[in-house]
Parts: C-alpha cells; sequence; structure tokens
C-alpha cells in the first residue's frame, strides 16, 4: 500500500512509500530511523497524533519531525 | 481565537500565490544558469570547428592558441553543471490544495494553541510554549511567518521569531535566544527541512521545525553562549563575561574580563591596562597610585625608581659606580682570560697567588667553583675544578 512519508529531519523529504499491509507507525519508524527514539519525534499520522501500535492505512499521511534541533551562529 | 474559514480560504489563497511567485522566480533563475552553462559550452564548440580549420589547413600555431585557452572553460564546466542541477532542484515548489492548508491550519491550531492571521501584513503566526534553557529563562516566542516575503527568490528570512517577554543577554539586546539574534533564527540543522517544509506550504511543520530548534540548546554555536548570558560587558573588549569572572577597576571604575586587566607592579591591585601605565626607568606596569614625577624633570616614573634615582635626569657624574676590589677584578678578568680559546700563558705561582686573594674574599659570599685550564700552565689538557678557598690541585706538567 501507498503511503505519504514526510520525513523533517536532516535534508528531509516527502515521498510515497511502499509499505506492507499490517505496518505499524512504531515499525514505520523504526525501519527510518534505527538508531532514534520515538520519544524524540513528533510522530503524525494524518496530522494527528496515534499511539504507536496504530496500524498505518493505504493513503495516509505519515510525518516525522524531530523535536530536538541544533541551530547555529550565523558565520560573519 | 480560532480562525474563521473565511481566514482560512484566505491564507490558503495568499500561500498559493506566494509559492506560484517563487516558483516563478526560481524558474528565471534557473535559466540564467543554464544560459551560463550553455555559454561556455558554445565558446568550446566554437573551438572545436576552429580546430577543424586549423587541423585542414596545418596551422599548428593557431591550434595551439585556441587549446591554450580551453582549460579555463572546461574547468568552469563541473561547477556551472550543478548550478543549474540545484537551480533546477529549486523550482521543485508545489503549491498545496486550498483543503491541504486548512487542514494544516487545523493542526497548528492543536500544536501551538493558537494561529493568529493579519491580513495587512500578510503575516501567519504562532506562539511557542514557555521555552526555558540550562535554566535561563528565555520565555515564549512568536514565529510570524511573512507570505509575501515567502515569494521572493531568496526566501530564507521569510520569517521573524520574536521574543514576548525578552530575557536577552547580557549587552546584546539582539540576541533573544542563544540562536536568534535581531528577530532572525540561524536554523543550523533545521536550514534545509524548513526550506523543503515552505517549498511544499507545509506551514504548520514549518512552525514545528522552528520550535525544535529554539527548544534546542547547541552550546557549539550560539550567538551567545548561556554560561556568558547573565553576565556583564567588558568595558574593554565588550565580551560577556559571567558575573564570577569580572575585575572591577578601581580608577576608571569599570567592569573588565580578565584578558584586559592586570596587576599593577608594585601594589599589585587590579587596573585595567588602560589605567597602567609603564615606567620608563624599569618597563613595568604601574598604576597611578604608584605612578610619580621626578621633582627635577617631571618626568613620569614609578616611586621605586624614582627613589633609587633612575630618573634619566639624574646626572651621572654624581653616581660613580662603587670601586671593584682589586682582587676581584683581577679573578674576573682571569676568568674572562680563561674563556678565551687561545688562554694567556700565566706562571702558575702568580695564579696561585691571585687565587688565593680571590677565594679569601669570595668565600663569605658562596661557594664556588673555579675552572683552571691545565693548558695555561702548559699542562695536559685537564681541567680541574676546586673550591674556592682550597688547595689547587694540578696535574704535574708534561714531560716533554
Amino acid at each position: 500500500m501507498k503511503v505519504l512519508f514526510l520525513n523533517n529531519s536532516g535534508s528531509g523529504f516527502a515521498d510515497y512509500i511502499e509499505v506492507p499491509q499490517g505496518t505499524t507507525v512504531e515499525e514505520l519508524f523504526k525501519q527510518h530511523f534505527p538508531d532514534g527514539y520515538p520519544e524524540d519525534f513528533l510522530i503524525r499520522v494524518n496530522r494527528q497524533p496515534v499511539a504507536r501500535d496504530y496500524t498505518i492505512q493505504d493513503g495516509d499521511r505519515v510525518t516525522v519531525t524531530p523535536s530536538k534541533i541544533e541551530g547555529a551562529r550565523q558565520a560573519a | 481565537m480560532a480562525l474563521s474559514q473565511k481566514e482560512r480560504v484566505r491564507i490558503a489563497h495568499a500561500l498559493r500565490d506566494a509559492l506560484q511567485r517563487r516558483l516563478q522566480s526560481r524558474q528565471r533563475y534557473a535559466r540564467s544558469q543554464l544560459e551560463c552553462l550553455t555559454g561556455r559550452l558554445k565558446s568550446l564548440e566554437h573551438a572545436r570547428s576552429w580546430l577543424q580549420v586549423c587541423d585542414d589547413k596545418g596551422w599548428t600555431a593557431a591550434a595551439s592558441r585556441i587549446l591554450k585557452d580551453m582549460p579555463t572553460t572546461i574547468a568552469a564546466l563541473p561547477h556551472d553543471a550543478i548550478q543549474v542541477q540545484e537551480a533546477v532542484r529549486r523550482c521543485r515548489v508545489q503549491a498545496p490544495s486550498v483543503r491541504d492548508v486548512c487542514r494544516d491550519l487545523d493542526q497548528a491550531e492543536d500544536e501551538f494553541g493558537e494561529v493568529t492571521y493579519d491580513p495587512k501584513e500578510a503575516c501567519v503566526s504562532v506562539c511557542t510554549g514557555f521555552i526555558e534553557l540550562e535554566d535561563i529563562a528565555l520565555g515564549e516566542f512568536k514565529i510570524e511567518l511573512n507570505l509575501d516575503d515567502l515569494g521572493e527568490l531568496h526566501a530564507a528570512q521569510c520569517y521573524r521569531v520574536i521574543a514576548q517577554d525578552p530575557n536577552p543577554a547580557q549587552g546584546r539586546s539582539g540576541v533573544t535566544h542563544p540562536h536568534v539574534s535581531e528577530e532572525r533564527l540561524c536554523a543550523g540543522d533545521a536550514t534545509l527541512p524548513i526550506e523543503t517544509a515552505l517549498a511544499d506550504g507545509r506551514i504548520c511543520d514549518f512552525f514545528l521545525l522552528v520550535q525544535s530548534v529554539l527548544t534546542t540548546y547547541n552550546r557549539h554555536s550560539p550567538y551567545v553562549a548561556l554560561e556568558e548570558w547573565e553576565g556583564e560587558a567588558c568595558y574593554d573588549c565588550g565580551r560577556t563575561i559571567p558575573n564570577d569572572d569580572t575585575f572591577w577597576c578601581e580608577l576608571c571604575q569599570n567592569v573588565y574580563c580578565q584578558e584586559c586587566v592586570d596587576r599593577c607592579a608594585r601594589c599589585d591591585d587590579w587596573a585595567c591596562k588602560g589605567c597602567l601605565a609603564e615606567c620608563p626607568a624599569c618597563g613595568e606596569y604601574v598604576c597611578a597610585a604608584c605612578m610619580t614625577s621626578c621633582g627635577k624633570c617631571g618626568a613620569a616614573l614609578c616611586e621605586r625608581c624614582l627613589n633609587d634615582g633612575l630618573c634619566d635626569c639624574v646626572d651621572e657624574d654624581e653616581d660613580e659606580p662603587e670601586p671593584k676590589l682589586e682582587h676581584e677584578e683581577t679573578l674576573h678578568e682571569r676568568e674572562e682570560d680563561n674563556d678565551d680559546d687561545t688562554p694567556d700563558e700565566q706562571p702558575e705561582s702568580g695564579r696561585e697567588e691571585a687565587r688565593e686573594e680571590g677565594a679569601e674574599a669570595e668565600a663569605e659570599e658562596e661557594d664556588e667553583f673555579l675552572l683552571v685550564p691545565a693548558c695555561a700552565a702548559g699542562l695536559d689538557a685537564a681541567v680541574l675544578a676546586h673550591r674556592v678557598g682550597e688547595a689547587a690541585v694540578l696535574p704535574g706538567p708534561r714531560a716533554h
């Protein structure tokens, strides 16, 4: 099934990806962020917060946004 | 107060118009980059056709001249190609549907509690929660997105971050957050995701990304470090210093950092470098209280130098050097002579006599060694050391 996956970390991309039936949000997160912790991200499905065991549906919009990102000082 | 449906639709249309303008600007820019690249390719094609002519006519010198200029053109090609590639990538601006924007605004209201819209300024804003980083209270911040500026080609600064209850860094009123200066956020690692979110018209993701930067402290690259947030500015260099690390100059009554102060060489008090002056006699830096002036010539020098008579105006004739003791003089001269490559040959008896005299004078002061080059007496080149006051022990004369 096709899911719109919006990754707001790193370079940030938005694209449709193929996801097997029955995949949960937690499993999808682990596939794309194997070293990441879900508590460090804002995970939204169809713009709503969901439980980690939510099963993704065809056509869902999944957004992952880091809750901690390092800013910087502008180069002189 | 929640946005009305009319306001949502207005925002959606304003956002779509801005993204359309931005797309148009970027397409123009991509075209200019492409013209640059194709211009270089045309000059290479031109060179190629001339080389063909030179080859047909056997004009080797002309061909060499054509080839001489080519490396510069070829070297610029990769850069031009990358510029075109990047410009084309940035044209990937997709205006969202009105429905998508309305849903984004719904989500922003859920995440931030309220979204406000100023139609005159064409600004959409949200407010973060109270932000405190490492026990420094920074307060709430308003993230204001200007939809008109979003339509510009370089829309990096189409938004502002405005402190609602500013607690700026000491001495830097424009720095209200370690990564915010003059209401401009330096997004650091979030720069590209923010740009992508804005390009896609995902304004809620944009607000969330900005909030993520505001709630994170990057101690390696702040405008002002939090450790220096509540300090004082050095009166000299302007650097912010933590309160515990400040120095007070009693003379000019100002605060300084450690780099801009020094101790008076006489009274040992701290003073800023501006309040310390160099004594021309001893070269040390003293404060105004320890500096005085010569009664004769008025020159400024420290009290100690003045008392020691070190002012330049003191007549040299009045200060004759103390006469040296004869045996000391002889001893010193001998030492200097012994250091030469070709030492003088002195009779041994005379040397011993001088040594005994010197030993009496110096023995009281310190215990020191006297080196006696044996070759000075025509002896083997054995250097023997003996303490002053003891009889010299020298090897016997060389057998000839």
